[in-house]
């Protein structure tokens, strides 16, 4: 026993001495503080590693089966779904997995607009966030047109026209990212290689820089102030507690709480009432027959509500743009001198209600035709969107803030 | 919270339900509550077998206890011609139900009424102008419009809610060849064979579902008691 416990020192000794594996797992995981009062929001984070890992397993496996050609797409997609053993079960997993993440990350983002976790010294974190949102988006796009169905296909034709919007070089450049003057199974291809390898790498890239700067800078807290600047004798923050083994164990109860949510719905509503699996994208693509309403999938559904609110496509497509961009000034626009909602005046609450509200109202509007009241109804809510954000240095700045304590309380 | 839940969820199923018969006159029937099980499967299987198989094919669904059973397997199944029927061939039924719904496809064998100016001698509510004639007519009997095309066309602009159901509008001009209630439970059978052909591990999703949230619960369990007495050291 104790020779087998000797060589087992041995090995790890071994591994050590070359690559330092305890070390790492000492250092980010043992003598990683983190604020003893990280409530509900910030189970997010985890939830979204947990959604990426998820994505990652079943596309491999769904890869292996499907074929991105324009004649067997869909019935590759069938075949997976009735002759691949538990193939069904793959490919709801990676359906379900897809709207997961974009509800993961929504309330993650709320979380950090919330708690004010962009603000200084957490800016880079904020920012490689904001690019992993749109880096998901493409994630996320570019697999929506996988399965080729009629959405898939009108969906990708939307979207490259928006292209053809820009002045000048639009046709030129349509043309050039279709490969072909309409789509085709070459944009098909393209999408298939874009999906499975170029977007992956970048995401995973980019996942590993946002903890590398967390790690680095610390977690906010729902307090809004900095453990590190009390600590004890020997530099440990004072309202700090060992990421392991305090949230580890605190992480995996919640997964599991995540994932009995998660398989609630993979299993009992995969379609999820038309939200998640759109009945239209059900019917093979046909480059003849237009569907009645385009409409992107849910998570997209708030962004497309302001393309069409703008009269004009190219300005439309601009606004769309912005709104995702705009989030990447917010740490230079919050101009409050506390971090956290909780200390923040009632300026700061009312814009960041109305954020949810219109972005929510947003989402609704963009699964109807853009007519009439519904029309007007959008415009405003655009307005009210980039009011938030454009209005924050004026409403951060005027409004009475509570002095937030010194330490966590309790 | 559960009302809120319950809200959305309404809200949801509302949106699909407008969004699916948009432009038809009528609204959607409910089908028939009716439990699924083989023999009913069997039952409508052999339906289609007989009434729809001349044209239609179901070209994902390949052999199985079910099908076997009812007579149809692919090798029965007719071989579409794209470019027959004027470009407009037949559509493959196989995902007919998770593209429609199984309401709209329970109210469309009700949507048939006489049309004189129409070859087939028959129209239809929720695809106005089809060239397919109804496949049930001897067994279901014929249907008549009661109002006008123009009435019919101010139904089409109304909101959903506002939309009368298919007995409102149409009457029975002559008996089917079985009892109506016969025929609906019938009908009902097809549409739970077309559920079933659509998405046939339905039933082994379901069953697999309880068996992995009962694992997670008792896991979850299990993590929330190490959970509670890791943060008992923090007091």
């Amino acid at each position: 026993m104790s020779q087998r416990r000797a060589e087992t020192s041995g090995i790890s000794d071994w591994i050590n001495q070359r690559l330092p594996v305890n070390q790492f797992f000492i250092r980010h995981l043992v003598n990683y503080f983190a604020p003893k009062n990280l409530n509900f929001w910030y189970f997010f984070g985890v939830f979204s590693l947990v959604v990426l890992a998820n994505q990652v397993l079943t596309g491999i496996a769904l890869a292996m089966v499907y074929t991105p050609t324009g004649a067997e797409a869909f019935a590759s997609v069938e075949h997976i779904m009735r002759h691949v053993p538990y193939g069904w079960l793959l490919r709801y997993m990676h359906s379900t997995g897809a709207s997961a993440f974009f509800i993961v990350i929504y309330l993650h983002i709320y979380r950090a607009l919330m708690y004010g976790s962009y603000r200084m010294p957490r800016e880079l974190l904020w920012l490689t966030g904001c690019v992993l949102f749109m880096v998901l988006m493409a994630e996320s796009f570019t697999g929506y047109v996988l399965p080729w169905g009629q959405m898939s296909f009108w969906g990708a034709k939307v979207i490259a026209e928006l292209f053809g919007t820009i002045p000048g070089i639009g046709t030129t450049l349509v043309h050039w990212i279709q490969g072909d003057y309409v789509i085709s199974e070459v944009l098909l291809k393209r999408f298939f290689a874009f999906h499975v390898i170029a977007v992956p790498l970048i995401l995973i890239a980019m996942v590993m820089l946002h903890i590398v700067a967390l790690h680095s800078v610390g977690s906010n807290n729902p307090e809004g102030i900095e453990i590190k600047d009390q600590c004890d004798r020997r530099g440990r923050p004072l309202d700090g507690i060992q990421f392991h083994p305090y949230y580890t164990v605190k992480d995996i109860m919640a997964v599991l709480g995540f994932l009995i949510v998660f398989a609630w719905v993979l299993f009992y509503v995969p379609e999820f009432w038309g939200l998640f699996l759109e009945p239209a994208n059900f019917q093979p693509a046909n480059p003849l027959v237009t569907p009645a309403h385009i409409q992107p999938v849910w998570y997209f559904s708030s962004f497309f509500a302001m393309l069409r609110a703008v009269p004009d496509k190219s300005y439309g497509a601009l606004v769309m743009l912005s709104a995702v961009v705009i989030l990447c000034f917010v740490p230079w626009l919050d101009r409050s001198p506390v971090r956290s909602i909780r200390y923040k005046g009632i300026g700061s609450k009312i814009a960041l209600s109305c954020l949810v509200l219109s972005f929510s109202i947003l989402g609704f509007l963009g699964t109807q035709p853009a007519v009439g009241g519904y029309l007007i109804m959008a415009r405003i809510m655009t307005g009210v969107y980039f009011a938030c954000f454009l209005a924050m240095p004026i409403y951060t700045r005027i409004e009475s803030c509570r002095t937030p304590p010194k330490r966590i309380q309790g | 919270m559960r009302k809120f839940f319950k809200a959305f969820i309404s809200i949801v199923i509302a949106l699909n339900v407008i969004e699916l018969c948009d432009a038809a006159p009528i609204r959607l029937e409910s089908m028939p509550q009716l439990k699924s099980s083989q023999a009913r499967l069997i039952s409508g299987g052999r339906l289609f077998a007989q009434h729809c198989m001349q044209c239609h094919s179901l070209q994902y669904f390949t052999h199985d206890p079910i099908g076997d059973a009812s007579g149809v397997v692919p090798d029965r199944m007719p071989k579409i011609d794209p470019e027959a029927w004027s470009g407009h061939p037949p559509p493959d039924l196989s995902l007919i139900t998770r593209y429609r719904g199984t309401d709209w496809l329970y109210t469309y064998f009700y949507s048939y009424y006489q049309d004189a100016s129409r070859p087939t001698g028959s129209n239809h509510l929720l695809t106005a102008n089809t060239s397919m004639p109804n496949p049930f007519e001897q067994l279901q009997g014929t249907h008549q419009l009661m109002i006008s095309k123009d009435q019919l066309s101010v139904l089409e602009k109304q909101p959903a809610s506002q939309k009368p159901p298919w007995y409102r509008i149409l009457k029975t001009m002559h008996a089917g060849s079985i009892p109506a209630a016969e025929f609906d439970t019938q009908l009902t059978e097809l549409v739970l064979f077309l559920e079933y052909v659509g998405e046939p591990h339905r039933a082994a999703r379901e069953a697999l579902g309880g068996w992995v949230i009962m694992f997670l619960l008792i896991f979850f369990v299990v993590a929330f008691l190490l959970y509670r007495e890791y943060w008992k050291m923090l007091d």
